[in-house]
């Protein structure tokens, strides 16, 4: 490598010549602050995940499978099942690698639940406030039911731009897990507290790499 | 019969040899050579007619010394612009217009076009790259030996031209972190001993380069500063230098509107004069610079802006106490250039345009150009052999900015233009590789001037002449007349317009944040005194 023949290097040469008059004094106690809010931030973070993967019903929870009618294609038939309270319906989309094309596809997929005791609810993937996704998987929505069973059917809808619906042409998969995929505000406040104290860390390591000049 | 005499004049008008004989006579007097009628055919004029094509031939004639000037006004313009010639400056700013209007025939404009319709088919979206010069290397070539080569060359050229007596310098490169850069170079002045011999010392500055990546590191960031001195090594250690710092966004010096900005080395003269220190006392002047990346956010250019934030002033700590001080209670000053003081600016911008383009890479090799220098100190080098400038007769000599610019590296790949904030790997002073974008824009020197000087700069006037095809001095708008800001941009009125734009903008949804937008236009005098 070329180096500039009009320059002489001599390093970091105030501080570390053997003649230097001054030296750089290191604060331990900022890398070890560095240290700590790097911890701490990744381990909060890492917490978040674990609880968001902790709480999420696996594939082998599923109470019920069914198949989510194509945009303009053939109705599905209704999946039916028993139980009482909170249901979750999940969506599959393994095969489907544009994060906008999943987006919409959560966004476009509309469910109906009629309960046997008479009623009936619906809800959509776009209205759901934040969707949960683990792996392949992504949430449409959550309803609560009355003890007894129902008949859940899940069709995709026009959604956005005509130009991308040819990603809701497809018939997709479906499952219902018990219970709902939110967790609790403190996974959340650790996420967030852990992104801040990743950001702390970074200055606080240069400020002890920086340090300061102390005569010898 | 009428219509038949019609045909037969239109038959003659378009026989081969008649269309040849006007092609003939366009090009005749296109090329300028013509020289009108004959002589019988003016004799067979009538003498209205005569009248008439005499006027007309004075017209043309008034038109052609119109355009001759014109032609004559603008070649001169070009020169007096320009801070490159020859294959370097054509590269540059575009081929020189000629000092004298040539006669253009037809044929020579048609191969002009012909040629200029070629470099569009060969060069469709504009990015120019230098011919290589005869002789250069066609093939992969072993980077340092080229490099060397080349070097050894200007070295050569250079040779004659040479002050007797130079004294041999050193440029002493050396690692601090930006947080604490002045105290380090401060501190190395008084372990090197160079503190108590300011004699031996030509000038301190930053190194303009912009080392390392990421956002967060802007305190322990590293930053270079060279030393420049003649002298040998196991000099006593002194005390270290003192380096009183004059903010660029305070208002130091008086300056009306019309009036010349003041360099930021006039300020730092008037202290040293002020405090009595001559140049065999005086350290170095240094531009402040401060490097930030800024922008970049969604929808949002993103830059990485040098700019000269101030100027420090190196001397021993012994002298000027107290001084800085009263200059600060005194403000607004003068700051005129100081008489029997040399203040040279040399526009390494333009050097680097044709030979370093890029300021995420390094130095092109094979050069394009290999008679420019590779490297603004190289040039720095060159003024001072030349010159033969005196360690003790040096205020200071720097390489360094001028006015704030956008450093990213920007290369064009086909129809794609790209910048990036990520220079390639080079070594630095402490011998660790990382990331650099290297930029400067002006070499600066300030020294006492005297007759030897004199002689020394009608040297450096001839190598610039004949080896550089250059004229340095061009083009660094060094001490320009400064301008009120509009009345849009004073007061409460410009406050509300400024307000007005960004709603604007915000309503819009255009914009984005202008990173020169807040930096004043002037140095040291802004605002203005009314």
């Amino acid at each position: 490598m070329t180096g500039d023949p009009d320059v002489t290097p001599i390093g970091f040469a105030a501080t570390d010549a053997p003649g230097a008059l001054v030296r750089r004094r290191r604060n331990p106690l900022w890398l070890v602050l560095a240290i700590l809010f790097g911890g701490a931030g990744a381990a909060a973070i890492a917490w978040f995940i674990l609880a968001q993967l902790d709480n999420a019903a696996g594939r082998e929870d599923a109470v019920a499978n069914g198949r989510v009618a194509a945009l303009r294609g053939a109705p599905t038939p209704a999946v039916r099942f028993t139980g009482q309270g909170d249901y979750t319906v999940w969506l599959e989309l393994d095969g489907v690698r544009l994060s906008n094309n999943r987006e919409l596809i959560v966004a476009a997929t509309n469910c109906a639940a009629a309960f046997e005791r008479g009623g009936s609810t619906r809800f959509r993937g776009a209205r759901q406030g934040a969707s949960v996704t683990i792996g392949d998987r992504s949430t449409v929505g959550t309803f609560s039911m009355p003890a007894g069973a129902v008949a859940l059917t899940c069709s995709q809808q026009p959604f956005g731009r005509r130009g991308r619906q040819r990603a809701l042409t497809a018939e997709r998969t479906f499952f219902v897990t018990p219970g709902d995929p939110g967790i609790g505000w403190q996974p959340w406040v650790g996420l967030f507290g852990g992104i801040g104290l990743l950001i702390l860390a970074a200055p606080a390591f240069g400020r002890y790499r920086t340090g300061y000049l102390r005569p010898r | 019969m009428a219509l038949f005499k019609t045909l037969k004049q239109v038959k003659q008008a378009m026989s081969p040899e008649a269309i040849k004989q006007g092609l003939e006579a366009s090009r005749t007097e296109l090329s300028g050579s013509s020289t009108g009628l004959t002589d019988e055919q003016l004799a067979a004029m009538a003498p209205e007619q005569r009248a008439a094509y005499d006027a007309a031939m004075e017209q043309t004639a008034r038109g052609q010394a119109e355009a001759a000037t014109a032609h004559r006004e603008h070649a001169d313009r070009e020169h007096a612009r320009r801070a490159l010639y020859g294959p370097a400056g054509d590269h540059v700013y575009g081929p020189l217009p000629s000092a004298m209007p040539q006669a253009v025939s037809v044929e020579d404009t048609m191969a002009v076009t012909k040629e200029q319709f070629k470099d569009v088919l060969r060069n469709p979206f504009g990015s120019r790259k230098p011919t290589p010069p005869p002789g250069a290397p066609t093939g992969a070539v072993d980077r340092d030996e080229q490099a060397a080569a080349e070097r050894a060359a200007r070295t050569a050229a250079r040779e004659p031209y040479l002050a007797p007596d130079r004294p041999e310098l050193e440029f002493s490169r050396m690692a601090t972190r930006s947080k604490t850069q002045v105290e380090e170079v401060a501190a190395y002045l008084g372990s090197s001993g160079l503190s108590g011999r300011a004699d031996l010392v030509l000038g301190v500055y930053r190194v303009p380069d912009h080392i390392g990546s990421g956002v967060l590191r802007s305190g322990s960031r590293v930053v270079e500063w060279d030393v420049v001195h003649a002298a040998a090594p196991g000099l006593p250690a002194a005390a270290p230098a003192a380096a009183p710092f004059f903010d660029a966004e305070e208002r130091w010096v008086r300056r009306r509107d019309g009036e010349r900005a003041p360099l930021d080395e006039d300020l730092a003269l008037a202290y040293l004069v002020r405090a009595g220190i001559g140049p065999e006392q005086c350290l170095g002047i240094a531009r402040t610079l401060q490097i930030t990346n800024r922008g970049g956010g969604e929808g949002d250019s993103s830059y990485t802006v040098s700019q000269v934030t101030g100027v420090n002033v190196f001397h021993p700590a012994a002298l000027g106490s107290g001084v800085f001080k009263h200059l600060r209670g005194e403000r607004p000053l003068s700051a005129e250039p100081v008489a029997g003081v040399r203040v040279e600016v040399l526009n390494w911008r333009v050097i680097a345009r044709a030979v370093h383009p890029e300021t995420h890479r390094r130095y092109v090799v094979p050069s394009p150009f290999p008679y420019l220098p590779s490297t603004p100190q190289e040039l720095l080098r060159a003024y001072l052999g030349i010159v033969g400038i005196r360690p003790e007769d040096s205020y200071g000599v720097q390489v360094t900015e001028d006015k704030p610019w956008d450093i990213q590296g920007v290369s064009q790949k086909g129809p794609m233009t790209i910048s990036t904030n990520r220079g390639d790997e080079q070594p630095c002073a402490d011998g660790e590789l990382r990331r650099r974008l290297t930029a400067s824009s002006r070499v600066v020197l300030v020294y006492r001037d005297g007759p030897e000087y004199v002689e020394g700069r009608a040297r450096w006037s001839a190598y610039e002449r004949d080896v550089l095809q250059a004229a340095l001095s061009h083009g660094t708008n060094t001490r320009p007349a400064v301008e009120r800001p509009s009345f849009l941009d004073r007061g409460v009125v410009g406050r509300l317009y400024r307000g007005a734009e960004h709603v604007s903008d915000f309503v819009e949804g255009v914009g984005g944040t202008d990173p020169f937008e807040k930096i004043p236009p002037y140095r040291y005098c802004w605002p203005l005194e009314e």
